[in-house]
């Protein structure tokens, strides 16, 4: 075995490349940091994608929705009441049409109650046994459709009397549709109390007809139109009062979505700091801090928003934003999930090599925290302060329902629905409604959250 | 792991003491907080004998020294004084139980084992049809409201099909219809942990079924079957134990929310009506009743975490 002697065989090697020079190319492509990283793989989750642009939808809808179909959200108008959802374009297809079922009407006393022409559909006529204590009676009964709209709308007959205002057209804007009478009778329109004053003191049966949403301000501009051209149709029906849904479902959305944002604010402020300290420091520090929110988070939410209600309604600031208050009360054990996923992220970190090299080194505490470990919660921190939202939303419906909160007017989903529910039974849309926002609003939420936290989620770095 | 386990469960009574503690004097410095006049009135209501009892009329501390007493040598909580007039508020609260634990044993019996089937049929056909089709029903009853659920129960199957009873029936009915009555409920208590279950069975199951141990179990000639049934689900139920435990707790606490709306006299009726007519001894013995199955779920799930994965220790230091 011989052994080849390298130093001796020259010709054995040659220089390549003796023409340039080389270098380490820089890359082409461009790095690709931690959020960019994070946003790309966001988008190849089209579920939560998509979550994302209903939510932007419903966000814009909440802030110009108010707006949208010209209802005015204080207007109060009893003869409006609890009518059913009408679209005049959705009509065409069937659906949101305005008619309202009524099951078990008298058929004796049918013709009286209702105007025949706004009866759309009627079923056979059929025996109901009714019984009031002892005393059983059989009547006959039918199950008709009605068009509430024309029903409600329909011009009336009404006896007035003179040297006085017209007394039950207070509230609702009517139209007199006898000219001749109108002209010898009322004699002026007065508009801050927007009615009409009549002149002298006998008593007519005049003819009245619904004049429209829009009253006060058609007659000012001296408009002549027919009445049923005016009829308002209220795309999410109305409340007990007459009030238009739509607008005032989007002002509950706005509502929400504003509780759920202050919360969001403070808990993540309030959350990270607590969570920080607990889990770097650790010890007597951790057991101290984690007691007082284990004690903070023992309290139940009813119980906290009762004593703060208690306690805090007749501050003056309360009192004309009663919204904070409910923001408070949810703040109160709301933060404590922020602060113990961060404290996670601390205790799993904080042993780290790297940190203890950085320790070595002299790093000083303030350093390790927010240039080492913290970073390493952003992720969990994003994705609980937009988990955050739902669950404030939801907890205020909560409270809402069970009439615990404020008693401000608080134009909220949670005190649409709760109003809702008494007439579940005769107007479902009062329910329907804010039930399919608040329910859109927790799902994309959901969806959106999860998104981001299985793109901020370092462990699935690599994955697919 | 008895040390831990101690240790923990003496730092839970103490946070529960402080925690009524704390409530006890912020309820008792609301105003209103005297005898109400017409049990005053009432024939053999012995003034005196109340006050050397529970110390009305007596600066808060006392008052607060008192109910630790007779908390702890008599067991007595006080003495309803709105609801129902001079019994005792731990009765008041007893009475209601029963209703509640029936409800909610039915719907821990029927989550549970759909939550779990559900959850392990969608890990094992992850991102197939089905699995997207549990997955999808399982986002939508994670986020829909409790409230809305029982409503549209209440709407749909009770005033619309006329199938179960609109409100929840009173004691004295037949049986059937107590019966047809707890569907609803059942239905909207159920649905939540149904899909909280599916969820983390799901998660567990493809977590195990992607580790190494498993590739193992399959290179070494085991089936996928047995593979699945003998390696993946026993180590992936372990983590579950402590939500069952949770859950299991939980129940006793029914859901406030839904009483109310389907008019269930349970223990959240109970509360509710204890905060509209403050009647403080009944607030008092629900908030500990509360307070302490959220402190008892808390610390069984974290021991039993510590059994499953000792790996796990909360609390130790920098």
């Amino acid at each position: 075995m011989s052994v080849h002697n390298y130093d001796s065989d020259k010709e054995l090697f040659r220089f390549t490349r003796t023409d340039e020079r080389i270098f380490d190319t820089q890359f082409e492509t461009k790095p690709i940091g931690y959020f960019k990283d994070a946003i790309s793989r966001f988008r190849k989750n089209k579920a939560s994608v998509f979550a994302f642009f209903i939510l932007l939808i419903i966000i814009t809808l909440s802030i110009v929705g108010p707006n949208l179909n010209g209802f005015d959200i204080k207007y109060i108008d009893s003869s409006l009441s609890y009518l059913p959802p009408k679209s005049n374009t959705l009509a065409k297809v069937g659906i949101m049409t305005g008619y309202k079922t009524y099951p078990g009407v008298p058929y004796a006393t049918l013709e009286r109650r209702y105007d025949l022409s706004s009866i759309i559909w009627m079923s056979e006529p059929y025996e109901q046994v009714s019984i009031s204590g002892s005393k059983e009676t059989i009547r006959t009964v039918v199950d008709i459709v009605l068009d509430e709209y024309q029903e409600r709308f329909k011009p009336q007959e009404l006896y007035i009397s003179g040297g006085a205002a017209l007394a039950n057209m207070q509230s609702s804007p009517y139209y007199i549709t006898h000219e001749l009478l109108k002209e010898e009778i009322f004699t002026r329109f007065n508009p801050a109390t927007q009615q009409w004053i009549i002149r002298d003191t006998s008593t007519y049966l005049v003819t009245v007809s619904y004049l429209g949403y829009y009253y006060a301000d058609l007659v000012e501009r001296g408009y002549s139109f027919t009445n049923t051209d005016q009829n308002p149709s209220f795309w999410f029906g109305t409340d007990g009062s007459g009030q238009d849904l739509f607008t005032h479902v989007w002002t509950g959305a706005r509502t929400s979505l504003l509780i759920g944002f202050y919360v969001m604010i403070v808990t993540v402020s309030v959350g990270v700091v607590w969570g920080s300290i607990s889990g770097y420091y650790g010890g007597t520090v951790d057991l101290l801090m984690e007691r007082f929110t284990e004690i903070l988070n023992g309290v139940p939410w009813l119980v906290a928003m009762t004593l703060i209600k208690l306690y805090f309604e007749d501050v003056p600031f309360f009192k004309t934003n009663p919204i904070f208050l409910i923001a408070l009360a949810l703040v109160i054990t709301s933060w404590i999930g922020t602060s113990r996923s961060v404290r996670a992220q601390f205790y799993r970190y904080k042993g780290r090599e790297y940190v203890l090299a950085s320790r070595t080194l002299g790093a000083p505490d303030r350093r390790l925290i927010f240039k080492h470990i913290l970073p390493n919660a952003i992720g969990p921190i994003i994705t609980a302060s937009v988990l955050i939202v739902p669950s404030a939303i939801f907890t205020e419906s909560a409270i809402a329902f069970l009439n615990l909160g404020p008693s401000g007017t608080i134009i909220s989903i949670g005190t649409l629905l709760s109003n809702g529910q008494s007439v579940l039974l005769s107007s479902p849309h009062m329910v329907l409604f804010p039930a399919i926002i608040i329910s859109l609003l927790m799902i994309s939420f959901n969806l959106f959250g999860n998104g981001l936290r299985d793109a901020f989620n370092p462990s699935l770095r690599g994955v697919e | 792991m008895l040390r831990y386990s101690i240790k923990r469960i003496m730092l839970a009574s103490v946070t529960l003491f402080v925690i009524l503690s704390l409530t006890f004097i912020l309820v008792k410095y609301l105003p209103a907080n005297t005898i109400p006049i017409d049990l005053l009135m009432e024939e053999g209501f012995d003034v005196d004998e109340w006050e050397k009892l529970y110390g009305f009329n007596q600066p808060v501390w006392e008052q607060y020294v008192l109910w630790v007493r007779n908390v702890f040598t008599r067991w007595d909580w006080g003495v309803s004084m709105q609801m129902r007039r001079g019994v005792g508020a731990f009765e008041v609260l007893m009475t209601n139980m029963p209703t509640t634990i029936r409800l909610n044993l039915i719907a821990f019996f029927i989550s549970m084992p759909l939550g779990f089937a559900l959850g392990i049929l969608a890990a094992l056909r992850k991102n197939k049809p089905l699995d997207h089709v549990i997955s999808f029903f399982v986002m939508l009853f994670i986020s829909i409201p409790s409230f809305v659920i029982v409503t549209l129960l209440m709407y749909y199957l009770g005033y619309k099909l006329g199938l179960f009873p609109i409100q929840y029936p009173p004691s004295n009915v037949s049986v059937e219809l107590m019966y047809r009555g707890m569907v609803i409920p059942v239905l909207a208590l159920s649905f939540g942990p149904i899909a909280g279950l599916t969820r983390y069975t799901r998660a567990e199951l493809t977590e195990v079924l992607t580790s190494e141990f498993l590739l193992l179990a399959r290179t070494k000639g085991l089936n996928k079957r047995q593979s699945v049934l003998r390696h993946a689900l026993r180590n992936s139920m372990v983590p579950l134990v402590g939500i069952v435990i949770g859950n299991l707790v939980g129940i006793i606490g029914g859901s406030v929310i839904i009483e109310r709306i389907y008019g269930v006299v349970g223990v959240g009726e109970v509360f509710l009506k204890a905060l509209e007519t403050f009647d403080y001894n009944v607030i008092m013995v629900t908030l500990a009743f509360y307070t302490s199955i959220g402190l008892i779920a808390t610390l069984l799930v974290d021991i039993s975490y510590g059994i499953v994965d000792p790996r796990i220790r909360m609390g130790a230091r920098k």
